[in-house]
C-alpha cells in the first residue's frame, strides 16, 4: 500500500473515531437534558397522577362495586342503574340545556362587549372594571342578591307589579327558573370572558388589518375572514372555562334552592350531591363517570373545531 | 425529543394500567357467614343479685330506697318512707310523727339476703323533733347517717346533723351537729368518687339558692362558692352532680338564662363554667378510682385510665348485664379480675312494692361459655336502648342457645336547641334524624350494618325492602306469633304498603281527648267538617293545638297521621283530594298558635277551666288522670284527616331485621323476645306495650295502688270528688276510665310517622300558601314536582 493511501486510511480513522465522541457526547447532553426536564417536571406529573389519576381510578373502580363497603364486583349494574334512573336523565337534560344556551351565549356576549370596548370608545378603562366586579363578589352576596331580587315578594316582582300591573312570578320555582340561572352565569362571568377576548384581540396583528383593508376588505369580511382566525384558539379556551362555570353554578343554585329545586334547576350535580349526602358512592361513582366520558366527547370535540378552524394561524 | 415523548407516554399507560390492576384486585367477594364467638373470647361471668326489701306494702303509703352501698362484703341500702296515716292520728294533738316515718337501713349479704334491719330515727330521734333523713355514705367499716332535725310544725331553725352507724352491731356510735350552717338545710347527700357530696340550699332573704360541699368521713372538705365563682344569682338549682376523675366533678346547674354546666375542685372548692362540648363530655362517663387507678364507665363498658388513654377493662360486650341498668349503676369495687356494679332496677314502677336494687358480680372466666354462639349485631337508631330492650337483650343471651346478640353503638349528633322557635326546634331535631338514618341506610344496604335494628319506627327512609326484613312472613310463619296476644289493630297499622318492616313494641297514643257522649259510637276520628263544627260549637272557637302549638306542627302531625296518602305507587300524591283538603282545612280554619319556644305555656290542666277536646298523648293509664275531665267518659278521637280515620300510635320501641343479614333466625327471635310479656312489663307504666298480657297487668297494679291511696285519702277525711282526685293524680275507685283506655287502644288506626326529605318541602312549600301569597294549585305543583324528584332519585 502506498504512503497515500495509509495517511488517507489513518485519517478516515481519526475521522471515525471523532463522530464515535460526537456521538457520545450528544448522546450524553441529551441524558443530561431529560433528567433536567423530569426532574422539573416530576413533581408536577407525582401531583397529577396523585390527585386526578388515582382518585380517578378509584372512582372507576367504586362504580364496579356494589357499594363503598361492599366491594363484590356487579359489572356494569350501577351504569345501568343510574341510566334508568328518571332524576338522573332529568337532571342531565337540564345541565345540557343550561350548557346549550349559556356557554355560546357567554361566548358571543363577551365577544361583542370586547369589540365594542376595542373600538376605541370613551371610558373603556372604566366599563372594564365595572364588567369584571362580578368576579369579585362572593358566592354568598351573590345568592343574597338574586334572593332579594328573584324571590317571590322580592324587587322584581315589586317593580313588574307596580310598573307594568303583572301577576308575580315564583321565579325560581317555576320554568323561568333557568331563566334566572342564566342571567346570574352570563352576570358573572362576562367579565372574565370580555378580559380575555380583549387581550386576543389586542394580539391581531394591525399590518394584516391594514393590509386587508388596504385590498378593499369590508368590516364583516374582515371580522369573519382574519380576527376570527385570530380568535378561534380564545374562542375556544372561553368555551371550555365556560363549560366547566356552567357546571359550577350549582353552587349559587343550590344555595338558593336546597337539595331538591324546582324540576327545571335539578341538575346533575344535585343528583350527586345528594347520593353523596346519602353515602350512595356506587351511585354517585356511575353518575361521574358518565359524566367524565360526555365531557371527553365534548371537549374533544372542540379541539377538533379549533384544530379545523384555527390551524392555519402563523405561530 | 421523539423518543422522550415515547417513553413519557409509556410510563403513564404503564402507571395506569398498573394502578387499575390494583384497584380492580380489590374487587372480591365478601364473606358470607357470621361471626361466631370463640373459646377464647374474653368474658366476664355475671352473677346478678336481687336486693329486695320485704315491707308489707299494705302498711305503708310509701317506700323508696337511697342510693346502695358497699360496705365491706356486705350491701346497705337506705329506706325512707311513710306508714298509711289515720284520721285519728290526724286528729291527735300529741301524736308523734316520728311513729310513722320508716327511716330503716337494711344489711344485706352478698347473696341478696337481708342480714339485718337498723331502725335508725328510734336511735336519732329528739323529743318535740322531727328527723328526717337525708342520706347515708360509707365511711370505712361504718356508715355515715346525714340528717335534719326540726320542728314537726315547721316553727324555727333546722338543724343539720351527722351520726355514725356501726353496721356489725346496728348501733349508732356518734352524733355532731355537721360542720355545715343551719341556714343550708342538707338537701341531697350522694358519695361519688370517694367524696361525699353534699347538696344544700338555702332559703335567706326569700331567696332560694344552691350549694355544694365536699366531705369525706363525715368531715367537710370544701365548699363551694357560686356567686363568687361564677356569678351572683347565676345558679338558681343544682340537678345532678358526675365525678370528671382527678379530683374533679361537674355539675349540671339551671340558672335564670337555661342549663349551667361547672367543673369544681374537690380539695378547694372552687368551680368554674363548662361548655357544653366539655360538659357533654364529662357527663357521659362515671369516674370512680380504686387503689389510685381511675375507671370510668358508660354503656360501652368499664374502661382503665391511663393517662390520656383509656383502655378496655370489661366492655359490656363481653358480659352479660342489663347495660341500661349497668350504665346507669355505680361501680364499687374493682380488682385484676372482677368488678362490682350496684345499680337500680329498671323495671317499670311496681306500686304495690320498693323496685328491687341491682348488683352485678362480674368475675373474669377462663373460657368463653358462650362459644359456638352466632353473633346478633343490634343497634339503637336513637342511640340508646330503653329499660325493656337492655333487659330483653340480657334476657336473650342468658336463654338462646344459638345465638348472642351485641350492641353496636351509632354516634348520633346532639340536636341545635339555641333557638327561641319551636318550628325550628322540631326542624333541627329531624336533621339529626336525617343523618343518622342516612348512616344506617347505608350500612344495612352494604350488609355491614346491624342485624337488628331497635327504633326504625322513626327513621321512615328505611322501611322498604332495600333495607328491611317484611316481618309478616315471620309472625305467620311456623315460629311466629300468636297474634291474638297481641295489639293487631296497631301492628296492621304499622305496615307500609302491606308490609311490616317494624315490629312495634311500645307506642303511645295520640289524639284528641273528648266527651264521648258528644259523639257516635261508631265515630273514631274526625274529619275536616267534622273538626271545624267541633271546634266552633263545643270549644268555643278555641281550637285545641295552637293554644300550645304552632299550625305548623299541627299540620305536620295531620300529615303524619295520614302519611299512607301522600307516597302511592311509587309516586308523589299531592295533587289529590286528600291534599287539597288538608292544606285548605289548615289555610281557612287553623289559627297560627305559639311559636316561640320562650313563650311561657302552661302544660298542665287546669281542671277549673274544662275544654271540650284535648290534644292528647296517652301511654299509660296515669296521664288519662292528667287530661281527663271526663271521667269514664273519656274517649281519644283521631287528628282531622279527611276520611276520619281514629287515633293515631306513636311507636316508641321497634325491632326490624335487616335485609341483608346472615343471621334472620335468630334475630327474629330476639324479635320476639323484645315484644314478649315479661319484658315489655319493663316499659309498661310508661308506655302501651304491644303486648296485651302486659298492658292489663299494668294496668291493675296501677288501679290496686291507686284504690288503696283513695282509701288512705277517705279515711282521712280528704275531699272526694273526681275533679279533687284527678288534681292529686288519682282515679275514682271502680272508675270505668280503664275500661275507656281500653277501648282506645282499640281504635288506634294509625301511625305517626314521615318521609323527612319529603315532609322538608311539603313544609316550606305551604307556607306561603298560608300566608295567602301563592293559590294552592300552584303550591301543590311546586310540591309535586319536588317531591317526585326525591322519590325518583331514590330508585
Amino acid at each position: 500500500m502506498s504512503e497515500s493511501q495509509n495517511k488517507r486510511g489513518e485519517l478516515l480513522l481519526q475521522k471515525a473515531e471523532i463522530n464515535k465522541r460526537k456521538r457520545r457526547l450528544h448522546r450524553k447532553r441529551k441524558m443530561l437534558d431529560w433528567g433536567v426536564f423530569t426532574a422539573y417536571l416530576f413533581p408536577s406529573l407525582a401531583g397529577v397522577l396523585l390527585f386526578f389519576f388515582l382518585p380517578l381510578l378509584m372512582l372507576l373502580k367504586t362504580s364496579f362495586q356494589k357499594s363503598s363497603t361492599n366491594t363484590d364486583f356487579v359489572g356494569f349494574d350501577n351504569y345501568a342503574r343510574v341510566l334508568t334512573n328518571k332524576a338522573f336523565k332529568d337532571a342531565s337534560i337540564n345541565t345540557l340545556k343550561f350548557a346549550v344556551v349559556a356557554v355560546p351565549l357567554a361566548i358571543v356576549l363577551a365577544l361583542l362587549v370586547a369589540l365594542l370596548l376595542n373600538s376605541g370608545m370613551p371610558g373603556k378603562s372604566i366599563f372594564r372594571s365595572i364588567l369584571l366586579n362580578p368576579m369579585m363578589v362572593p358566592v354568598a352576596s351573590i345568592v343574597l342578591i338574586w334572593q332579594v331580587f328573584f324571590s317571590y315578594n322580592g324587587v322584581v316582582n315589586g317593580w313588574l307589579a307596580s310598573l307594568f300591573h303583572i301577576d308575580k312570578i315564583d321565579w325560581l320555582k317555576s320554568s323561568y327558573a333557568q331563566v334566572v340561572i342564566l342571567v346570574m352565569f352570563i352576570w358573572k362571568n362576562l367579565g372574565y370572558n370580555m378580559v380575555l377576548f380583549l387581550a386576543a384581540l389586542n394580539n391581531i396583528p394591525a399590518e394584516v388589518i391594514e393590509s386587508a383593508k388596504m385590498d378593499g376588505a369590508g368590516p364583516v369580511k374582515r371580522f369573519f375572514s382574519i380576527k376570527m382566525h385570530y380568535l378561534s384558539s380564545t374562542i375556544f379556551f372561553v368555551g371550555i372555562m365556560s363549560l366547566i362555570n356552567s357546571f359550577k353554578i350549582f353552587r349559587e343554585v343550590y344555595l338558593l334552592t336546597g337539595d331538591y329545586p324546582f324540576d327545571t334547576l335539578y341538575m346533575l350535580q344535585h343528583y350527586m350531591n345528594n347520593a353523596f349526602r346519602h353515602l350512595d358512592y356506587s351511585k354517585l361513582s356511575s353518575g361521574a363517570i358518565i359524566m367524565c366520558i360526555v365531557m371527553i366527547i365534548i371537549v374533544g370535540f372542540l379541539f377538533f373545531a379549533e384544530a379545523k378552524f384555527g390551524g392555519d394561524i402563523e405561530e | 425529543m421523539q423518543y422522550f415523548k415515547k417513553i413519557a407516554a409509556c410510563t403513564m399507560a404503564a402507571t395506569m394500567l398498573f394502578g387499575m390492576g390494583m384497584m380492580f384486585s380489590g374487587c372480591g367477594s365478601k364473606s358470607e357467614k357470621a361471626e361466631v364467638i370463640q373459646k377464647d373470647d374474653l368474658w366476664f361471668n355475671t352473677k346478678k343479685v336481687k336486693l329486695q326489701s320485704d315491707y308489707d306494702m299494705s302498711e305503708y303509703l310509701l317506700v323508696q330506697h337511697n342510693t346502695p352501698l358497699s360496705v365491706g362484703d356486705k350491701y346497705a341500702i337506705l329506706y325512707l318512707g311513710q306508714k298509711n296515716m289515720t284520721k285519728d292520728m290526724m286528729n291527735d294533738k300529741d301524736f308523734d310523727y316520728n311513729t310513722l316515718m320508716l327511716n330503716d337501713v337494711i344489711i344485706y349479704d352478698k347473696e341478696g339476703n337481708i342480714e339485718k334491719k337498723i331502725d335508725i330515727n328510734s336511735q336519732i330521734a329528739e323529743e318535740g323533733k322531727v328527723s328526717n333523713i337525708t342520706a347515708i355514705t360509707p365511711s370505712g367499716d361504718r356508715l355515715c347517717v346525714y340528717y335534719v332535725s326540726g320542728d314537726p310544725n315547721g316553727i324555727g331553725e333546722n338543724t343539720n346533723y351527722i351520726a355514725f352507724l356501726n353496721v356489725e352491731s346496728g348501733k349508732i356510735e356518734e352524733k355532731k351537729e355537721a360542720d355545715i350552717p343551719n341556714s343550708d338545710i342538707v338537701n341531697n347527700v350522694k358519695n361519688i368518687d370517694g367524696y361525699d357530696v353534699i347538696t344544700c340550699v338555702n332559703y335567706s332573704d326569700g331567696n332560694t339558692s344552691f350549694s355544694l360541699r365536699f366531705a369525706k368521713d363525715g368531715k367537710i372538705v370544701s365548699s363551694t362558692d357560686f356567686d363568687k365563682d361564677i356569678g351572683k344569682g347565676q345558679i338558681l338549682y343544682v340537678e345532678d352532680v358526675y365525678s370528671a376523675g382527678n379530683g374533679k366533678y361537674v355539675a349540671n346547674c339551671y340558672g335564670e338564662k337555661g342549663t349551667i354546666s361547672v367543673e369544681i375542685d374537690a380539695e378547694s372548692g372552687s368551680s368554674s363554667k363548662l361548655d357544653s362540648e366539655a360538659k357533654s363530655e364529662a357527663t357521659k362517663k362515671k369516674h370512680s378510682t380504686f387503689d389510685g387507678t381511675e375507671y370510668v364507665m358508660d354503656e360501652d363498658g368499664i374502661r382503665k385510665v391511663n393517662g390520656d388513654k383509656e383502655e378496655d377493662f370489661i366492655p359490656f360486650d363481653n358480659c352479660n348485664v342489663n347495660i341500661g341498668e349497668a350504665s346507669n349503676g355505680q361501680l364499687v369495687s374493682v380488682t385484676e379480675d372482677s368488678a362490682i356494679i350496684i345499680c337500680e332496677s329498671q323495671a317499670s314502677m311496681n306500686y304495690l312494692e320498693d323496685n328491687p336494687v341491682i348488683v352485678y358480680e362480674l368475675t373474669r372466666a377462663s373460657e368463653n361459655p358462650n362459644a359456638g354462639k352466632k353473633v346478633i349485631k343490634v343497634a339503637a337508631g336513637s342511640g340508646e336502648l330503653s329499660n325493656a330492650e337492655a333487659e330483653g337483650i340480657r334476657v336473650f343471651n342468658d336463654t338462646n342457645k344459638d345465638y348472642f346478640a351485641k350492641l353496636v353503638t351509632y354516634d348520633i349528633e346532639d340536636v341545635d336547641t339555641e333557638t327561641e322557635d319551636s318550628d325550628e326546634l322540631l326542624a333541627n331535631g329531624e336533621k339529626v334524624q336525617a343523618s343518622l338514618a342516612n348512616q344506617l341506610a347505608v350500612d344495612l344496604m352494604s350488609g355491614d350494618g346491624p342485624d337488628v335494628l331497635i327504633g326504625a319506627s322513626s327513621l321512615g327512609e328505611l322501611l322498604n325492602d332495600e333495607y328491611l326484613e317484611d316481618l309478616t312472613t315471620y309472625i305467620g310463619g311456623d315460629n311466629g306469633l300468636d297474634l291474638a296476644q297481641y295489639y293487631s289493630n296497631v301492628i296492621d297499622a304499622c305496615k307500609t304498603d302491606g308490609k311490616l318492616y317494624f315490629m312495634p313494641n311500645t307506642f303511645d297514643m295520640y289524639g284528641v281527648l273528648c266527651d264521648t257522649k258528644n259523639f257516635d259510637a261508631s265515630q273514631v276520628g274526625f274529619t275536616f267538617d267534622q273538626y271545624d263544627e267541633f271546634v266552633k260549637n263545643d270549644c268555643n272557637g278555641e281550637e285545641p293545638y295552637t293554644l300550645k302549638g304552632s299550625k305548623m306542627a299541627f299540620f305536620k302531625e295531620c300529615m303524619e297521621a295520614t302519611n299512607d296518602s301522600w307516597i302511592k305507587d311509587g309516586k308523589a300524591n299531592f295533587d289529590s283530594e286528600e291534599f287539597r283538603n288538608l292544606a285548605t282545612f289548615f289555610k281557612e280554619n287553623i289559627p297560627d298558635g305559639i311559636t316561640s319556644t320562650d313563650e311561657e305555656i302552661y302544660y298542665g290542666i287546669d281542671m277549673s277551666d274544662k275544654k271540650a277536646g284535648v290534644i292528647a298523648q296517652v301511654g299509660c293509664l296515669s296521664n288519662l288522670t292528667s287530661y281527663n275531665y271526663f271521667g269514664a267518659d273519656c274517649k281519644l278521637m283521631g287528628l282531622p284527616s279527611s276520611d276520619g280515620r281514629g287515633p293515631s300510635a306513636m311507636i316508641y320501641s321497634s325491632t326490624s331485621i335487616s335485609a341483608k343479614s346472615n343471621v334472620k333466625d335468630g334475630a327474629w327471635e330476639l324479635v320476639k323476645t323484645l315484644a314478649s310479656e315479661d319484658i315489655l312489663k319493663y316499659e309498661a307504666a310508661w308506655s302501651i306495650p304491644i303486648n296485651i298480657a302486659a298492658e292489663k297487668e299494668s294496668i291493675e297494679s296501677y288501679m290496686k295502688y291507686n284504690d288503696k291511696v283513695v282509701d288512705m285519702y277517705k279515711e282521712m277525711g280528704m275531699p272526694m270528688s273526681d275533679d279533687n282526685l284527678a288534681e292529686s293524680g288519682l282515679l275514682p275507685k271502680d272508675s270505668g276510665i280503664p275500661e275507656a283506655y281500653e277501648n282506645m287502644i282499640g281504635t288506634v288506626s294509625g301511625v305517626l310517622t314521615s318521609d323527612k326529605s319529603i315532609s322538608a318541602i311539603v313544609t316550606e312549600e305551604v307556607q306561603a300558601y298560608f300566608a295567602g301569597q301563592k293559590d294552592l294549585d300552584t303550591v301543590i305543583d311546586t310540591i309535586q314536582n319536588r317531591a317526585q324528584t326525591v322519590i325518583e332519585e331514590r330508585k
